[in-house]
């Protein structure tokens, strides 16, 4: 197993670390904006399956505002 | 297919149903529960968890809850899910004691400008470390980055529903 040259385990180590914190804020966020997030995940999931030949499910169309 | 509504009103009706006396108290669980505790993540109906009144005979079911609905407008169904208020809700009752616990000791947490009844992330976790399906195991995960559990209590719930060996082992084996 080879490892990454030091200057690349930096910046992945700080991508990792940024990530981290974004699920963070995701996770703080009120829960009403946390439902309009799921709605867009829906739709985001439903457009893989389609491009990958798999059945879309139904989203919920809330409203946004 | 496309639902249209608007939550809000969706717990409105549940609200409503309480003071009917179509059910005696209810509790948000399963996805829908976790996402008031972590990062959103994909699901696609909210499970409810009811207490019903005693029934007269000696079948306890759901059918109350169906014909309420259906009375009051919410007639579409989504396979075993009434759609209310656009939002797809599979009604559910507590299958174990720990179920039933978590649903009597659900938070009142708010939502828009209504209040609603949400399990704690403490009784999430054990249930799920109950039911144990993978996804389960994963969504664990998240509780234990961000969910700020409590542990005493967190550890008190797995004692007494003799869920501390499965805890450990899900430490040992699924946590880095």
């Amino acid at each position: 197993m080879t490892t990454a040259p030091p200057i690349q385990a930096e910046l992945a180590r700080q991508l990792w670390q940024q990530k981290r914190q974004r699920r963070r804020q995701l996770a703080a966020l009120p829960i009403e904006e946390k439902i309009r997030l799921l709605i867009r995940l829906q739709r985001l999931a439903n457009e893989v399956r389609q491009q990958v030949g798999r059945p879309v499910r139904p989203e919920w169309n809330l409203p946004t505002t | 297919m496309c639902f249209n509504g608007n939550m809000e009103q969706t717990i409105r009706v549940l609200n409503d149903m309480v003071a009917a006396g179509v059910i005696a108290q209810y509790a948000i669980g399963g996805a829908i529960a976790a996402l008031f505790y972590v990062e959103p993540f994909e699901t696609h109906d909210l499970d409810v968890f009811v207490v019903i009144p005693p029934p007269t005979g000696a079948i306890l079911s759901l059918a109350s809850i169906y014909d309420y609905l259906q009375q009051h407008g919410h007639t579409t169904h989504e396979h075993e899910c009434v759609v209310v208020s656009g939002v797809p809700v599979q009604f559910l009752v507590a299958g174990s004691p720990l179920v039933a616990e978590a649903i009597v000791e659900a938070h009142d947490r708010p939502y828009g400008a209504i209040s609603t009844r949400v399990m704690s992330p403490e009784h999430l976790v054990a249930i799920m470390l109950e039911t144990g399906r993978p996804k389960d195991k994963l969504r664990i995960g998240l509780f234990l980055q961000d969910a700020a559990l409590d542990q005493t209590t967190l550890l008190s719930i797995l004692k007494r529903y003799d869920l501390e060996t499965r805890w450990q082992h899900y430490l040992t084996t699924q946590q880095p």
